[in-house]
């Protein structure tokens, strides 16, 4: 297999491994926890060495089932001897314990396979509780089963077995085909029909081997079983048997006297193992596809912790917007951009004539005084007075204060609804603020550097375009010009040159100038509302938007959790997309 | 020991009503804390066995129910049939089999006695004596796949006196059955059976026999000595051949007959009540709500000093609103200090007001702008124009963007203090939706009219100066043109030859004029009244008057959520207090009997 293959097979496993642990850590998502760590075995025990193209033999038979149903009983009749020790207590064996005739190949587990099951070093009593499992030898068997390892498992129904059955799951991922053992007190017990299901849905093949009835009810039994608890569980490769209570000395030597309930089990497997490689493609495929299709529900033990992130989102997002609202309705509509009233001054005065025409704009000045007198007074009269400009920095710091209360005040106020709330609460506590508010600095910084280049530019752009163009500058002067001229010599003309008329000068040359004032005005309203917009736009470029995203990404980071459940919940899907592609035949 | 207990026990039950009816009234009300809703349904389920105790012991002879709990196929039904003598309940070998909960009964005991859980089910009536006070229920499993049978189990299972835990070889150790063991083991007498005997008396090698497996647990439980029957309840239906060693089914009869005296089933009675009265104890203290006083006294100060600088800002940005309109402002302040001038001067001064605010009154037409008469105290701005701008959309929604920085800061502030701000937000939020643009209306209307009669009304040496003014102000042009006229007329008379000219002639009115203007100049002078002047003063007013009108809604939140707690906390440490006098009713008649072997810890 690649390195590319083995390191993404590693990966994922790891993904499902990591969720598994995320959803044990709260008592009700506990749940959730059994099909990821199932998952997590398919991955790495089954899809893992079929796509490296390992040998398929020897196959591996998980004897699995509750407490008591005779999982070890069922192990001796697969291997023939009475190895398994058959224990009354109920969850003695607490790890897999592997059975293996002489003559079946020998099995060495690639990297990663079984996950952190360790092979013991010595055979030991399968009550010991750790995450180990031991592979024992039994005498050669005639050729019966001589192609497969036999698993012995624990249990999945007492109450200890939170501890152990990740174990049986990770042997069932590994396995090719599954021994399900149920007696007659246990057959329609929901807690073990739950890992049937399992196994069902993963598309493993399943020999269920129904126990310790009375010879004459193992009919009955089959067709009930098959009625009520088959008859509501996906369809699958099922075939039931049955092993009704055995007699000491038909457990004593199971090869020889419970013949009669030995050979057809083993017939079971003759069928499924004539092709090896075929049995083990399938499976994994089956296996991957069933994850591909079921991911949705596998990942949603994290549901509670994407809505809380999702949250987490919205409301930054919402402070985002108030910031800026805030700071629109705040500074930039009350902002009177001085720089470009002073621009309007330069425009007109650079509409005069220079050199020689400095002259004539002189002579149409002292015309325009009386102009200039009255433009005063009804100013005075009528105007609504200038208003000074509202201060930008403090606008902006209220506006950030105002974001950073409002997301520490929802944090505060949700506390007790998930544990990233509770995070962002004693974030706070700490220097969450103060980092916060070093973001923001260095933002404003960025805003004021800009921003004064950025108003510089658009108010002296109202004259430098004309500068840069003396064609147009020139004909613009000149039709100021024309237009003061003409209003004076209509006037002189139309009134030929009594005293009294010549009053009327003033007047025309006044009412010309006026009229290329409120142009110019015009214009640089116009730019101003540009300037606002763009204002806004620097807010949100420097300052709003970098906070946003580096608020957003908080949760997410400084190897918290929430960056590695964000990792696994965004890896997962495409990983399984390209497992089932690579497993594709 | 004097007395039969019964009664005694008997004499419980007005308390248990009580109290169940104080735990029920309390739930229902409506102004308390909402509570979590594990936290509720466990009061419902307690309040649920008030009643049903209560029921129970309100009777003359106590009955010890004995439900059977174990998982599908463990035998609780064969044991049943065991111990009736024959098969009353159904037993075989397809999973699950008994649906229905069967009650054993005695035949003296007419169903109506039963609790209503059990009375639905099927009744089987029986005459032996030793049995006649026990009700032994075999109930469905807890672990098959037909969920509705460990619904029927869980509705049945508050019924319980004792609870006979059925295990198998198998089943034992379950997670199932031990999970709902935990849950029940503080409310209620346990005794175990671990049947199929014949199962586990293989020989053992390496593990514990289970007998011995489930006695460890169950002292590690805290059950020092458990009362546990090994059982092959088939044998004893079968009635083939003899049982397995070490069986203990007779054993198990005898318990039931003869060890549960009447004065041992009063003393589980009673002991079953204590248990309860724990958890209701249990239940009350988790749902009381804290005690906030000293956070909430701890509040104000924090909160005072947060509204100082909230309510300036929000001045300082109402002012500015207002910046644009300070002429309307100037105007109305003009109008109104003219009103005291009287005749000429008031004619003059009214032209000059007419010409120099003509932009003001054009924009506020309709005579909105009139100035104000009347005693100061009565007088009440028309802030309707001023405050256009404030309560135009944009302003008022900053001003509700306003509110809600101001209520997460308050929030924040109150955690520092150590006030739930879950608890408060609810209220903010109900404060920060009442009509506080009209409350700032009214703000701005109050510190305007207290800042012009400030103004108008000046005090110490400006009032000598404004009135001395005043006066001269309204004699002097009369006089003057008075005078004037008088002298023109003296000098047409008395002197020959005067010729009156134009000049001269118009010389009363150009004098008038001249001292009009003087006293125009000096009130300009002696009596300035410009925006810039009144805005530091307005300012300081509006602060005062937001302040106040903040204050007086936010202030007192903590304190009447506190007060609300601390009503709710009162009821309920009535009802624990009621808990505490039925326990020590119960304590006084507790009777001597050996059961303590039936409960753990």
């Amino acid at each position: 297999m690649p390195e590319s293959d083995r390191l993404f097979i590693a990966t994922l496993a790891e993904d499902f491994g990591w969720l598994e642990r995320h959803a044990l850590k709260r008592p009700d998502r506990a749940e959730g926890a059994v099909p990821l760590r199932f998952a997590a075995a398919l991955v790495r025990n089954a899809a893992g060495p079929t796509l490296a193209g390992e040998p398929p033999t020897p196959l591996h038979i998980a004897v699995v089932g509750g407490a008591g149903t005779g999982k070890s009983t069922v192990a001796n009749l697969l291997v023939g001897s009475s190895i398994a020790e058959a224990n009354p207590q109920a969850g003695y064996t607490r790890h897999p314990v592997a059975y293996r005739h002489a003559s079946t190949p020998a099995w060495q587990p690639s990297d990663g396979v079984l996950g952190p099951l360790t092979r013991m070093a010595q055979p030991g009593p399968s009550n010991i509780d750790e995450d180990v499992y031991q592979i024992r030898p039994v005498p050669a068997d005639a050729g019966l089963l001589d192609r497969f390892i036999v698993w012995d498992c624990p249990d999945m129904t007492t109450w200890a077995a939170a501890g152990y059955a990740p174990r049986l799951l990770e042997v069932a991922g590994l396995a090719d085909v599954i021994v399900y053992v149920a007696s007659d007190e246990r057959y329609n017990d929901a807690a073990p029909t739950r890992y049937l299901k399992l196994f069902l849905d993963a598309g493993k093949p399943i020999v269920v081997v129904l126990t310790k009835m009375k010879p004459d009810q193992s009919e009955p039994l089959i067709a009930h079983f098959k009625k009520e608890v088959l008859g509501h569980l996906p369809r699958g490769r099922v075939t039931v048997l049955a092993v009704p209570f055995l007699t000491a000395e038909e457990l004593e030597d199971p090869a020889t006297r419970a013949t009669r309930y030995r050979i057809p089990l083993i017939n079971q497997f003759a069928v499924l193992g004539e092709d090896a490689g075929l049995l083990r493609r399938q499976s994994a495929g089956v296996a991957a596809k069933h994850l591909r299709q079921h991911s949705d529900a596998l990942l949603s033990v994290a549901r509670d912790d994407v809505a809380a992130l999702e949250d987490w989102r919205r409301l930054v997002e919402r402070g985002r917007s108030e910031f800026l609202d805030r700071y629109r309705r705040e500074y930039l509509t009350g902002a009177k951009f001085h720089r470009f009233d002073e621009a309007l001054v330069k425009l007109v005065e650079m509409l005069d004539f220079p050199g020689v025409g400095k002259f004539l704009s002189s002579a149409l000045f002292v015309v325009r005084t009386p102009y200039r007198l009255v433009k005063g007074l009804l100013g005075n009269m009528f105007g609504t007075p200038a208003v000074a400009s509202i201060p930008e920095q403090p606008v902006l710091e209220d506006g950030f204060q105002a974001w950073s209360d409002q997301i520490r005040a929802t944090a505060l106020t949700a506390e007790k609804q998930h544990e990233l709330w509770a995070r962002v609460a004693q974030a706070f506590e700490s220097d969450f603020g103060k980092q916060m508010h070093e973001h923001f600095r260095t933002g404003m910084a960025a805003f004021q550097g800009s921003q004064r280049a950025e108003i510089d530019a658009t108010a002296r752009a109202i004259y430098e375009d004309l500068e840069q163009s003396p064609g147009t500058l020139n004909a613009l002067r000149g039709s100021k010009f024309a237009l003061d001229v003409a209003a004076i010599a209509g006037t002189v003309a139309m009134g030929g040159t009594p005293v009294q008329d010549l009053v009327l000068v003033p007047l025309a040359a006044g009412i010309s100038h006026q009229l290329v004032e409120w142009l110019g005005a015009g214009y640089v309203e116009l730019q101003k509302e540009k300037a606002r917009t763009r204002q806004q736009e620097l807010i949100a470029r420097h300052i709003a938007d970098p906070l946003a995203s580096w608020l957003t990404q908080w949760p997410a980071t400084g190897g918290t959790e929430f960056e590695r459940l964000q990792l696994a919940l965004n890896r997962i899907p495409p990983s399984l997309d390209r497992l089932v592609e690579a497993l594709q035949p | 020991m004097t007395a039969p207990a019964g009664p005694l026990l008997r004499t419980l039950v007005p308390a248990l009503r009580g109290l169940e009816r104080g735990v029920g009234e309390w739930i229902a009300s409506p102004t308390r804390r909402p509570l979590a809703p594990l936290v509720r349904a466990n009061l419902e389920g307690l309040r649920d066995d008030l009643r049903r105790r209560a029921e129970d012991l309100d009777g003359d002879q106590p009955l010890l129910v004995v439900v059977f709990m174990g998982g599908t196929g463990v035998g609780k039904s064969t044991l049943l049939n065991a111990l009736a003598g024959s098969a009353i309940a159904q037993a075989s070998f397809t999973r699950p089999t008994t649906r229905d909960p069967v009650v054993y009964h005695h035949n003296s005991i007419k169903p109506e006695r039963l609790d209503p859980a059990l009375r639905r089910c099927r009744l089987v009536a029986h005459d032996r004596e030793e049995l006649r006070e026990k009700v032994l229920v075999d109930t469905p499993d807890l672990d098959s796949n037909e969920e509705e049978n460990r619904e029927r189990l869980l509705a049945v299972l508050p019924t319980a006196d004792v609870v006979l835990y059925v295990g198998s070889q198998e089943k034992y150790h379950d997670r199932l059955g031990w999970d709902l063991f935990k849950a029940q083991r503080q409310r209620r007498a346990f005794a175990f059976v671990l049947n199929k005997w014949d199962r586990c008396s293989r020989p053992v090698d390496g593990g514990l026999r289970p007998d011995e497996d489930l006695r460890r647990d169950l002292i590690d439980e805290g059950f020092a000595e458990p009362l546990i029957f090994r059982t092959a309840a088939q044998y004893w239906v079968d009635k083939s051949g003899p049982p397995p060693e070490g069986e203990q089914f007779p054993e198990l009869v005898r318990w039931l007959e003869e060890g549960l005296t009447r004065l041992e089933i009063e003393a589980l009675k009673a002991r079953g009540v204590e248990q309860l009265m724990e958890q209701v104890i249990a239940g009350l203290e988790q749902a009381k709500p804290p005690d906030l006083a000293e956070p909430a006294r701890a509040t104000r100060p924090v909160w005072e000093k947060l509204l100082d600088t909230e309510s300036e800002d929000l001045a300082e940005s109402l002012v500015n609103t207002l910046d644009p309109q300070q002429r309307e402002i100037e105007h109305h302040f003009r109008v109104t200090g003219q009103q005291r001038f009287q005749r000429l001067m008031a004619a003059y001064l009214g032209l000059i007001t007419w010409l120099q605010f003509a932009g003001s009154r054009l924009r506020n037409p309709a005579g909105a702008i009139t100035g104000s008469t009347g005693e100061p105290a009565e007088r009440e701005w028309d802030v309707t124009g001023l405050t256009r701008g404030i309560l135009a959309d944009a302003g008022r929604r900053g001003l509700q963007s306003r509110l809600q920085t101001m209520t997460d800061r308050m929030l924040v502030s109150a955690d520092g203090v150590g006030f739930p701000p879950d608890l408060l937000k609810p209220r903010l939020d109900d404060l920060a939706a009442l009509d506080w643009p009209g409350q700032l209306r009214s703000a701005v209307g109050a510190a305007l009219s207290s800042v012009e009669s400030d103004w108008t009304n000046p005090k110490g040496g400006r009032k000598l100066m404004q009135s001395g003014l005043v006066f001269i102000a309204n004699i002097v042009p009369e006089v003057v043109f008075v005078g004037a006229v008088l002298s023109l007329l003296w000098y047409w008379f008395m002197k020959e030859g005067y010729a009156l000219t134009l000049g001269s002639a118009l010389m009363p009115f150009v004098l008038t004029l001249a001292v009009l203007m003087v006293f125009h100049i000096l009130i300009v002078l002696l009596l300035p009244l410009r925006w810039p002047a009144i805005r530091g003063q307005f300012l300081r007013r509006l602060t005062a008057e937001g302040r106040e009108r903040i204050g007086a809604a936010y202030l007192p939140a903590p304190e009447a959520v506190a007060g609300e707690l601390a009503a709710e906390r009162k009821k309920v440490e009535g009802l624990i207090g009621q808990v505490s006098e039925l326990m020590e009713l119960l304590n006084a008649r507790r009777q001597a009997a050996r059961i303590d072997a039936l409960y753990g810890r």
